[in-house]
């Protein structure tokens, strides 16, 4: 059986509603470019919850190396085909 | 940093916590004050019996002081801070209860440095409120 890999528009429809939970923010529009600057409320304490949530959420975890080395959403989600993809 | 890194090792799923307690006249008395919540259901027998108790009601949130008791105290070192909690509560706890407290961590998020328990307080056995606390770790 072939496993499906998501692509980068399906990770995004996947992470927006868990970033507009944690920030609390149903209006919230996320972008390969987004970075935390950009949206009211991403703080340190916000992150923590959004890297929990999605590793909840898409059954992954990440380290800590991984994390920190994002930059934006698109690095997110370039992470997270890595993970589905190399299982 | 190595001592660091040797604390969050420390942490691991499947860790649990958990000590027996009850609550005084005087513990609910102290959180009437601090809280501001002078809700008869809390103090007076008459209106708790009018409302289907048998005895006021011990605080909701005077329970939930276990999570800070965990977070803070009962954790192999002082580098967790609360974040969050959920509770529900099933059953009423009354003063003078025996009661217990369990946690166990169920997950470890290594790349945010996050934990997660779940919690839960009992009387005999019986449930009386579940729920679940986050914390950050930082050393």
């Amino acid at each position: 059986m072939t496993e499906h890999h998501q692509n980068s528009f399906e990770i995004i429809n996947q992470l927006t509603p868990i970033f507009r939970s944690v920030l609390d923010n149903d209006d919230l529009i996320i972008t390969p470019a987004t970075k935390a600057e950009d949206v009211d409320g991403w703080d340190s304490l916000a992150h923590i919850h959004l890297v929990v949530s999605i590793e909840k959420t898409l059954g992954m975890r990440f380290s800590a190396e991984e994390v920190s080395s994002l930059e934006n959403v698109g690095d997110l989600v370039a992470l997270i085909i890595k993970k589905q993809t190399n299982g | 940093m190595a001592d660091a890194d040797s604390g969050w090792c420390a942490y691991f799923e499947g860790m649990q916590r958990g000590w027996d307690f009850r609550f005084s006249n005087e513990d609910m008395h102290a959180f009437e004050q601090l809280s501001g919540d002078h809700n008869p259901i809390h103090t007076d027998p008459a209106f708790a019996k009018s409302k289907g108790f048998d005895n006021p009601l011990v605080f909701g949130l005077l329970l939930a002081s276990q999570l800070s008791r965990l977070i803070g105290q009962e954790l192999p070192d002082k580098h967790a801070i609360l974040t969050g909690m959920t509770m529900n509560f099933i059953s009423p706890a009354f003063v003078d209860d025996a009661l217990r407290f369990d946690a166990e961590l169920v997950t470890k998020s290594d790349a945010a440095h996050a934990l997660e328990f779940e919690c839960r307080i009992t009387r005999s056995g019986k449930s009386l409120c579940s729920g679940t606390v986050d914390a950050v770790w930082r050393a």
